[in-house]
C-alpha cells in the first residue's frame, strides 16, 4: 500500500518536477556492487556467471577478433571515431565491447588497447560511477527530452578524464524526434566527446544515424568458442561437467556467449558445491543436461518422425504422452519437431541432387552450414526419407509449422500438439517415386490405348503428333534397335555439349527441348515454349541444326520439330505430384474428361485442407 | 506458503531450494509453463523464504512477513500485473519499477519484482527492462512469470534463467481435491481430467457448473440432426449472448472432439479426459471418420481465435454450426454419406 500510495503521489506532481526526475535518469546506471549490505547475512549479492565473467580486456571477448582487432589498431594509431554503432545478436559483447572501449580511452595509463583496470578511472567505469563516463539505458530514457539532456551536457569539459563518452545502449528504442534532435550533435561532437551505441535491431535505427556512425557487426560465436570459453569457467567454478555436455549447452546456446552462461548457471543451480563447499557436486554429463534443461532427447524427435512417416498416429499418442508424463515443454518439443521436419526436407533435397550418394559426402563445409548435426544423426535423417518424396516432406514442414503455431498459442498445448501429430501421421499419399511412376505409365499406356483422340494440331506446325503416341512409337523402335531411356538421355546431353562449343544460343534452346526420337534416321524433338518454338522453325536455324546434327551422329540426319504446346511434359518431377491422381485405375472420370477433351495432365493439386 | 505446502513442481523446488543454500540465486528468473499450475505461488513463496525471519531454507507460514507476502502488502515485494482497464503492461510501469528497485530495501533484504504475466509486457516496456535485467541495482530480483516464450523478446530471454513448469499429474491434482476441497473420489478424479493438471482452474472451477453444465452443452452439441438449421440458429443465439459462455463452450466440445479423436486413434484405453462420458465418446467414435474429427477440430481452433478477437460472435457460431449439421448428415454422430 505504502508504494502505491507513493506512486500516486509521484505522478500527481506538476510537470517541471517530473521533468527534473527525468533528468536525474540520465544518471549512469549502476553496474556493480554499489549496494554492499553485508549486514544479512541470507541470501545476498550472488553475481551470476554472466556478470562474473564479462570479459575486462579486448583480449577476452570471444570469437569477435574482426572487431577487437579494428578497435585495438584505431586506438594505438590514435584514430579514434567519434561515434561509434556496434550491432549483433544477444549476448555476444556488445555492452562489454563498449565498456572496455571506454575504459581504453579514458584509462589513466592510455588511452591504451589494454586498460590496466587498476587505476581510479578504470574502476569508477567499471562501478558504473565515473562521472565523464554515461551508461545509458535507452530503452528507457528514449524520448527528446532526454537526448536534449545529452546534448546539452556533452558541451562541457570532462570533469577529470581524457574523454566524455555516452554510450547508448538498446539504442533501436529511441523515439524518432529522438534519433532526429541527436544527428547534429553525432556528427559533429566537441573534441573530447564520444559515442558508442549498441543494439540488436539495427534496422530499427534510421539511416541518417547509421550515416554517422562506424558500425561494427558483431558475429554469432561458433559453438567451439563457447564451449572452449565454458569449459574455462566450469574449472573455476569448481563445476564437473563432461565435454559432451559443454558442446550440447554450447550448441543450445545458438551462438550467444549469454545464453550459454545463463544454461551453465541453471546447470549449476542443480549440481553446484554449495557455498560450504564441502559437496564437490555431481558430475554433470549428457544424460544429467538433458533432464536439467527440459530438453527433449533427440531419440524422441526421430522415434515421432518415424511414426509419422509410417502413418502410426497411435505411437505419435503414447510418446506424447511419454514426454507429458517426464515433465518436459511441450511448446519446445513442437519447435524442435519443425527443425526435425525441415531437416528431413533438406536431407531428401540434397538425396536428390547429389544423386550418387556419395556427392554429398565430399561437401562437409556445406553440410555444416545446412545442418548443426552430428555425422551420425545425419545418417539417420537419410534413412528415413529414402523412399519419400519432397512433396510429401514439403506437406509434412507445411503441417508442423502451421501446427507448431497452434501449439505456441493454445492453452492446451498438449492437445494441439496430439491433433497435428495425428493429421501429419494420417496425411494421404506418402507413396514412393518409384511406385507413383509404376502407376503413372500405367495410366499412359491405358490413354494411349483408348485411341480415337481428338487432336487440335496448333497451326502451322510440321509432323505434329500426340505426346502419348510419340512416347508409344519410340518405345517400339526403341526396343528393336534403339539405345534404352538413359542411353538416349547420354546421348542427347553429349549433342548438346557438342552444339554448346559453337554455338551457345542454339544450344541454350534445345536444352528445354524434349528429344523424342534420336537418329539413326531421325531426329525429332519436341517444344513446349511458343518462342522457342518459333525460334527453331525458322529455317536458317533448322538448317543449322541439322548440319551440327550430320556431324555429331556422322550420318543424314532429318529434323523434326513438333510442337507440344499445350501438352505436358512429363518429365520426372512431375510424375511425383500425379501420384495421387493415379490411383489403382478409379479415376474413371478422369480418363474420360481427358478423352472428351483431348486434354492431358499439365499439373495435379493437392487439396490444401481436408 | 512454504515450499513443503506446494502440490507438484518437486524438481523446479528443489532447484530453487539449492540455489538458496548454495547462495546461487540468479537475480533475473523467468518461470515457464501453462497457465493455473502455480507459478505465481512458487514465486510468492520463495520471496517468503528470503523474506521470512523464523524458517531456516523455508518460510513458515504464519509470522508477519510471510502473510504480508501472501496478502501482497509487503513492501519490499511488489507483483506489476496490467492496470486496471489496460491490457498491457506498459513503459511506464517499467520506469516505476525500475526507480523503485533503485532505493534499498526496507526490510535490508532483496528486493522482489514479480512481473506477471510477462508476456503482456509491451515492446517497449520489455526493452527499457532490458538494462535492469542484466545488470540489476544490488540486491533486487526479478520473477518474471509467462506461459510462453513466443511473445518475448529474444534479449529478455537471454537474460534470465529459466524454470519449466509443467502440468499438475491428474493423481496429484485428484489427491489435493480430495484431501482440500473434501471432494467426492470420483468427481475429484473427473474435475483433474477436466482441468488438465490445471490447479488453480481446478480450484477456482464451480465444480457443479463444470461438471453439469458442460455435460448439457455437449449433448446438446451431439444431438443436432441433420439440416437442423433452425436448432442451430437458437443454439447460436444463446451461445452468443455472453462471450466467455461462449469461449467456454467452445472450449468444452474441442474437449470432447479431442477425445473422441483420441479414442478412434488408441482405441478405448486411450487418455480421455471427459471420463464420465466414456460410453458416448466410444459410440460417436466408431461412426465417426476421422478426417471429419480432425476439420471439425480445425474449425474449433479457428471458432476460438475468431471469438478471442471479439469477431461478431453470432456470425461465427453459426457459420461453425451449420458447417457442422451440413457436412455431416445425421448429427455430430454419424457418419457422413
Amino acid at each position: 500500500m505504502l508504494i502505491a500510495g507513493s506512486c500516486a503521489r509521484r505522478s500527481r506532481k506538476p510537470r517541471q518536477v517530473r521533468k527534473e526526475a527525468a533528468v536525474a535518469v540520465v544518471i549512469p546506471v549502476p553496474q556493480g556492487s554499489l549496494a554492499v549490505s553485508d549486514d544479512h547475512p541470507k541470501y545476498m549479492s550472488y553475481k551470476v556467471l554472466a556478470r562474473k565473467w564479462r570479459p575486462r580486456q579486448f583480449g577476452e571477448i570471444v570469437g569477435q577478433g574482426h572487431i577487437t582487432r579494428i578497435l585495438t589498431n584505431a586506438i594505438q594509431s590514435n584514430r579514434i571515431a567519434h561515434s561509434y554503432l556496434f550491432t549483433g545478436i544477444r549476448g555476444v559483447g556488445k555492452t562489454t565491447a563498449a565498456r572496455i572501449l571506454a575504459r581504453a580511452l579514458n584509462c589513466e595509463k592510455g588511452p591504451t588497447p589494454d586498460p590496466c583496470n587498476q587505476c581510479t578511472s578504470c574502476l569508477e567505469i567499471s562501478n558504473g560511477n565515473s562521472i565523464d563516463v554515461f551508461e545509458i539505458d535507452g530503452a528507457t530514457n528514449r524520448g527528446i527530452d532526454e537526448v536534449r539532456q545529452i546534448i546539452e551536457n556533452i558541451r562541457y569539459q570532462p570533469a577529470k578524464s581524457r574523454y566524455k563518452i555516452y554510450i547508448i545502449d538498446e539504442v533501436h528504442q529511441v523515439t524518432k524526434e529522438g534519433f532526429n534532435a541527436l544527428l547534429k550533435t553525432l556528427e559533429e561532437p566537441p573534441p573530447f566527446g564520444k559515442f558508442i551505441l549498441a543494439t540488436t535491431e539495427p534496422h530499427r535505427i534510421p539511416d541518417t544515424i547509421l550515416s554517422r556512425c562506424q558500425r561494427f557487426d558483431f558475429r554469432r560465436i561458433s559453438s567451439r568458442d563457447i564451449a572452449r570459453r565454458l569449459s574455462e569457467i566450469a574449472r573455476d567454478e569448481n563445476l564437473r561437467v563432461t565435454e559432451g555436455a559443454l558442446l550440447l549447452i554450447s550448441r543450445e546456446a545458438e551462438g550467444s556467449m549469454r545464453d550459454a552462461q545463463s544454461l551453465l548457471e541453471q546447470v549449476l543451480s542443480y549440481s553446484a558445491p554449495t557455498a560450504t563447499g564441502q559437496e564437490s557436486g555431481v558430475q554433470v554429463d549428457e544424460q544429467l543436461l538433458l533432464d536439467i534443461l527440459g530438453v527433449v532427447e533427440r531419440k524422441v524427435l526421430y522415434d515421432l518422425s518415424e511414426a509419422v512417416i509410417k502413418g502410426d498416429p497411435k505411437r505419435c499418442i503414447e510418446i506424447v504422452a511419454g514426454v507429458m508424463a517426464q515433465g518436459l515443454d511441450l511448446t519446445r518439443l513442437s519447435r524442435e519437431l519443425v527443425e526435425q521436419f525441415r531437416n528431413l526436407l533438406v536431407a531428401r533435397l540434397l538425396q536428390e541432387k547429389g544423386g550418387g550418394g556419395e556427392g554429398h559426402k565430399s561437401e562437409s563445409s556445406v553440410l555444416g552450414l545446412l545442418f548443426d548435426l552430428p555425422d551420425q544423426e545425419f545418417e539417420d535423417l537419410n534413412g528415413q526419407v529414402s523412399e519419400l518424396s519432397v512433396d510429401t516432406l514439403m506437406d509434412y514442414f507445411r503441417v508442423m509449422s502451421d501446427g507448431d503455431l497452434e501449439v505456441a498459442r493454445s492453452s492446451y498445448p498438449r492437445f494441439a500438439l496430439e491433433t497435428t501429430l495425428i493429421r501429419l501421421a494420417t496425411l494421404p499419399g506418402a507413396i514412393p517415386v518409384a511406385e507413383a511412376l509404376e502407376r503413372l505409365e500405367g495410366l499412359e499406356r491405358r490413354l494411349s490405348g483408348e485411341g480415337g483422340r481428338a487432336e487440335v494440331p496448333p497451326s502451322g506446325v510440321t509432323g505434329e503428333r500426340g505426346r502419348g503416341e510419340n512416347r508409344v512409337e519410340t518405345r517400339e523402335v526403341n526396343t528393336s534397335e534403339s539405345p534404352r531411356p538413359e542411353e538416349k538421355a547420354a546421348v542427347w546431353k553429349k549433342f548438346l555439349a557438342f552444339i554448346m562449343e559453337e554455338k551457345k544460343f542454339l544450344a541454350s534452346h534445345l536444352e528445354q527441348v524434349v528429344p523424342l526420337k534420336l537418329p539413326p534416321g531421325k531426329l525429332e524433338i519436341g517444344v513446349g515454349e511458343r518462342h522457342q518454338l518459333n525460334y527453331l522453325m525458322d529455317p536458317e536455324n533448322l538448317t543449322t541444326l541439322k548440319d551440327y546434327a550430320c556431324r555429331f551422329f556422322a550420318s543424314e540426319v532429318t529434323v523434326i520439330v513438333s510442337s507440344l504446346i499445350g501438352k505436358s511434359l512429363v518429365s520426372e518431377s512431375k510424375t511425383v505430384g500425379l501420384k495421387q491422381f493415379v490411383d489403382d485405375g478409379k479415376n474413371n472420370m478422369v480418363e474420360e474428361t481427358l478423352r472428351i477433351f483431348g486434354g492431358s495432365i499439365k499439373e495435379v493439386k493437392k487439396r490444401a485442407e481436408y | 506458503m512454504p515450499f513443503t505446502e506446494i502440490v507438484g513442481h518437486q524438481k523446479q523446488l528443489e532447484v530453487l531450494g539449492r540455489s538458496l543454500e548454495g547462495n546461487r540465486l540468479h537475480h533475473a528468473y523467468l518461470f515457464l509453463g501453462p497457465d493455473g499450475v502455480g507459478k505465481r505461488t512458487v514465486a510468492l513463496s520463495l520471496a517468503a523464504v528470503i523474506h521470512c525471519s523464523f524458517g531456516n531454507h523455508d518460510s513458515c507460514g504464519r509470522c508477519e512477513t510471510c502473510l504480508s507476502i501472501r496478502d501482497g502488502n509487503h513492501p519490499d515485494v511488489r507483483v506489476i500485473k496490467p492496470e486496471p482497464g489496460k491490457r498491457e503492461i506498459t513503459i511506464r510501469q517499467m520506469r516505476d519499477l525500475q526507480r523503485q528497485l533503485e532505493f534499498r530495501s526496507f526490510s535490508g533484504k532483496k528486493k522482489i519484482a514479480i512481473i506477471d504475466p510477462a508476456h503482456l509486457m509491451n515492446i517497449p516496456a520489455q526493452n527499457s527492462l532490458l538494462k535492469t535485467l542484466e545488470d540489476p541495482p544490488g540486491d533486487a530480483l526479478l520473477i518474471l512469470i509467462s506461459n510462453n516464450t513466443a511473445s518475448l523478446l529474444s534479449t529478455v530471454l537471454s537474460r534470465c534463467l529459466r524454470l519449466y513448469f509443467s502440468f499438475i499429474s491428474v493423481e496429484e491434482t485428484a489427491g489435493f481435491l480430495e484431501g482440500r476441497k473434501g471432494i467426492a473420489p470420483e468427481k475429484a478424479k473427473l474435475l483433474a481430467a477436466l482441468t488438465g493438471g490445471s490447479l488453480g482452474e481446478a480450484l477456482n472451477c464451480d465444480e457443479n457448473k463444470l461438471l453439469d453444465q458442460r455435460k448439457r452443452w455437449i449433448e446438446r452439441f451431439s444431438s443436432l440432426s441433420q439440416g437442423n438449421h433452425r436448432g442451430v440458429m437458437a443454439l447460436a443465439e444463446e451461445m452468443a449472448a455472453d462471450r466467455e459462455l461462449s469461449l467456454q463452450v467452445v472450449q468444452w466440445v474441442e474437449g470432447w472432439y479431442r477425445d473422441i479423436l483420441i479414442h478412434q486413434m488408441t482405441g478405448p484405453e486411450g487418455e480421455i479426459r471427459n471420463t464420465d462420458m466414456g460410453e458416448k465418446i466410444h459410440e460417436a467414435a466408431s461412426t465417426h471418420p476421422f478426417k471429419h474429427t480432425l476439420s471439425v477440430l480445425s474449425w474449433i481452433g479457428r471458432v476460438k481465435g475468431e471469438l478471442q478477437r471479439n469477431y461478431n460472435r453470432r456470425l461465427i457460431l453459426e457459420n461453425f454450426l451449420i458447417k457442422l449439421v451440413d457436412r455431416n448428415p445425421c448429427g455430430p454422430g454419424a457418419v457422413p454419406t
